[in-house]
């Protein structure tokens, strides 16, 4: 069987799985941070976070283009489980040489200084962590890609983190943390790009559901005698919703592409900014769209409005990396432009 | 998962590289001669001398059956070369319609006779078409065709007027979309589409200043014009399912979203010359990152187009995200550049801006206006 249709049939899976846990009120339930509803253990029992390891390491070995199907679909089901950081974790920790004893651990948004030898220090954002946990944090260092494994209990603090996404998360400070472990990831971008891919993924995945919410609405929906779908103003704005969400998909898959030929940094800051800066106008229009019902506790759509607000801000918002971007770009000046923007799928 | 849209997943052409370095090398030789103006005009520019050399290289029907002078290599490869002139803002205008939809509409529906005769033609580099839709009371709403082909002995006579035709007074061929049966209220029926030659007698081709004072566009009058029979192109009462096709061609292309790249080049070489900020730096990301993407959905395209699908919803995202983003970019220049004269020629970067600002409001409007286009994406999503 090819990479290909492995991931399929896991993609397949997944969505049987997950189409369990995508109402309203589960959805609210796991928000709140409730556990025995049955999501994470037949999420994990499928053993998908292994989903980028080499085969050799007991994984799938599926490559990003593929492992972005997975991400997407998160996103789609409005990711009711943390199984997108665990493939980065498992990723990162058999990439980087760290060795994991039990739990996966979650993965840190944000990053780390080292000024004292082998300490961290810095404040992260830990998405689905409660209680006491192992969390992989990237090291900020010019150069190299190292990350850490952190046990939260050395940590200065923890506190219950408030976030729009609202899923449980932490705020953890860090002051001259001793690490458990230090690894060095081998390859071209590092954790924090990473999670940027599988934000911009999950962006992607959501725009996907919102788009297909909205059509639906719109061809139910009637006002004036008819659906509100045959109103030309509503028919332009979802035209332009959808346009958002091809961008955004096509913006996942150049970076994916990129990070499966041992590109990445460009491309995967391309496809975060792209994928961030869609969120606005997405989450807009299909507010717009759905009228007053859209913005209420009970509808559904805010489950994902709110995710795509909290992605987009997080691995760095689309502000963060087209700073990044332009100052690759100006620095390479008018001639190298054109060979650049070739180099993101022929180099 | 819910994907309303099939961008295929497109792998680089083995030799695309070598190509790419070869239409390169090309255009060192003319690139020089070009003022920033010209280049901020785009691919309307009409230059037979370039036009010629290009034909010569095979770069033009160059997906075409090697029977008619074509080299038969793929949509890929041709969005390569495609790409490369409108990178460099080249004089394309005298072949681009060929190319890009007169070629591929008289390959497919045309007859072994039509193919003959224009398709070598074309490759060369000699033929110049225009496209004869648009009339003064059928805009978007082409349906509403009024100029007539009557069925007289051998042939037909034309009468009527087509308006808004790029490149008319420079044109060898014409394709137009006529009324062959009944009136303008009978919409998509009886239209048929007819190939024939700028020089008959009858024609009368005004030329029409645009708002940069140059004369890019025509109206063209038919006054008794006589075409013979196999000036038919496809079947009698067929153009509109024809035409749907050609429109295909016409708006999935780099040309939608690539028209101010020029300018982009020469903001990122001004900023690089004078000296950066972050705000400058975010802005100029923040471009390039749309124009990355929209080169995925662009090559994803050609993809398609090679695998024999017909992307005309996923062309159509290209087309209105595209356009948008080459009307906004001399906005992002001015704002980078704080207070400067509109019309400052003292600069590359400010004389292409003046160009491009004042042909801005065109892209959206050429090859279907953004509410058509989004209105085709709306009706593909399944809203009506
Ligand atoms: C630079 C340039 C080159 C061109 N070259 C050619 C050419 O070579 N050959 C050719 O045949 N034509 C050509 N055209 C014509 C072009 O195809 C038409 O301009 C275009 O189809 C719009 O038609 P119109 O200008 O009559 O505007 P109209 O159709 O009158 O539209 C005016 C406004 O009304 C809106 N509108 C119209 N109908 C609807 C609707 N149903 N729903 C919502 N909004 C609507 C439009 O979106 C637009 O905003 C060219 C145009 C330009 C600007």
């Amino acid at each position: 069987m090819s990479n290909t249709e492995i991931s399929q049939l896991m993609v397949d899976g997944l969505a049987r799985v997950l189409a369990g846990f995508a109402d309203a009120q589960t959805m609210d339930k796991i928000e709140k941070g409730e556990t025995g509803l049955g999501h994470e253990k037949s999420i994990s029992e499928l053993g998908f976070d292994v989903a980028m390891l080499s085969e050799e390491d007991g994984g799938a070995g599926i490559g990003w283009k593929n492992c972005a199907k997975i991400f997407e679909l998160l996103g789609y089901y409005a990711s009711p489980t943390d199984l997108g950081e665990q493939i980065i974790s498992q990723w990162a920790s058999s990439n980087a040489g760290i060795e994991i004893n039990g739990t996966v651990p979650h993965v840190a948004l944000g990053t780390v200084e080292s000024i004292t030898d082998g300490l961290v220090s810095g404040t992260i954002l830990v998405p689905w962590a409660s209680g006491q946990s192992f969390v992989l944090v990237e090291i900020s260092k010019q150069d190299t890609q190292e990350i850490c494994l952190i046990d939260t209990a050395s940590a200065t603090s923890i506190a219950p983190a408030d976030t729009i996404g609202r899923v449980p998360s932490q705020k953890v400070i860090l002051a001259n943390c001793a690490p458990l472990q230090i690894g060095t990831l081998d390859g071209s971008f590092g954790l924090t790009h990473a999670m940027a891919f599988l934000r911009s993924s999950q962006i992607s995945g959501a725009m996907a559901r919102i788009l297909e919410m909205t059509i639906e609405y719109c061809n139910t929906r009637t006002q004036f005698g008819r659906p509100i779908g045959k109103f030309q103003a509503v028919q332009q704005l979802v035209a332009q919703l959808a346009g958002e969400m091809a961008a955004t998909n096509a913006a996942v898959k150049l970076a994916a592409m990129g990070m499966d030929k041992g590109r990445g940094p460009l491309e995967i800051a391309i496809a975060k900014q792209r994928a961030s800066a869609s969120v606005a106008l997405v989450a807009s229009i299909a507010h717009e769209a759905h009228g007053a019902i859209g913005v209420t506790e009970e509808h559904i759509l805010h489950y994902f409005t709110r995710r795509l607000w909290q992605w987009r801000e997080e691995a760095g918002n689309e502000h963060f990396w087209a700073e990044e971007i332009g100052r690759q770009v100006v620095l390479g000046g008018g001639e190298n432009l054109w060979p650049n923007l070739i180099g993101l799928t022929e180099g | 998962m819910f994907q309303p849209y099939r961008f295929a997943d497109i792998e680089v052409v083995e030799d695309a590289a070598a190509l790419r370095l070869e239409v390169r090398e090309f255009l060192d030789e003319w690139k020089y001669m070009w003022t920033p103006w010209e280049r901020g005009l785009g691919w309307n520019r009409h230059d037979r001398k370039f036009s010629e050399a290009l034909g010569a290289k095979g770069w033009i029907g160059m997906c075409w059956p090697k029977k008619y002078g074509g080299t038969e290599r793929s949509m890929l490869e041709r969005h390569v070369v495609i790409e490369e002139l409108l990178a460099v803002g080249a004089p394309v205008g005298a072949h681009w319609v060929s190319d890009r939809q007169s070629g591929p509409l008289i390959l497919k529906a045309g007859t072994e006779t039509q193919r003959q005769k224009y398709l070598p033609e074309i490759i060369r580099g000699e033929a110049c078409f225009c496209i004869g839709l648009s009339e003064p009371d059928a805009g978007s709403d082409l349906a509403s065709v009024r100029t007539r082909a009557d069925k007289v002995d051998g042939g037909w006579l034309i009468n009527g007027r087509k308006i808004w035709t790029t490149n008319a007074h420079l044109s060898e061929y014409i394709i137009a979309l006529l009324r062959t049966e009944g009136t303008a209220a009978d919409r998509h029926k009886g239209l048929s589409q007819f190939v024939f030659s700028m020089n008959l007698p009858g024609i009368t081709i005004r030329k029409i200043k645009d708002l940069t004072g140059l004369a890019h566009f025509n109206e063209v009058t038919f006054d008794d014009v006589f075409i013979d029979d196999d000036a038919l192109i496809g079947t009698l009462g067929g153009g509109w399912a024809q035409v749907t096709a050609e429109l295909a061609f016409e708006r999935s292309g780099p040309d939608r979203y690539m028209t101010s790249f020029p300018l982009l080049e020469e903001l990122v070489e001004h900023v690089n010359k004078t000296g950066s900020d972050r705000m400058i730096d975010r802005q100029i990301g923040a471009e390039f990152a749309k124009m990355a993407v929209l080169r995925q959905m662009s090559v994803s395209i050609a993809g398609m187009l090679q695998e024999g699908l017909l992307p005309n919803q996923e062309a159509a995202v290209v087309k209105d995200l595209g356009t948008d983003a080459e009307q906004r970019l001399p906005e992002v220049v001015r704002s980078i550049l704080g207070q400067n004269s509109p019309l400052d020629k003292s600069t590359s970067l400010t004389e292409i801006n003046a160009a491009i600002t004042q042909t801005a409001p065109t892209f959206s409007l050429r090859g279907g206006t953004r509410e058509i286009i989004r209105g085709i994406m709306a009706k593909g999503l399944g809203l009506r």
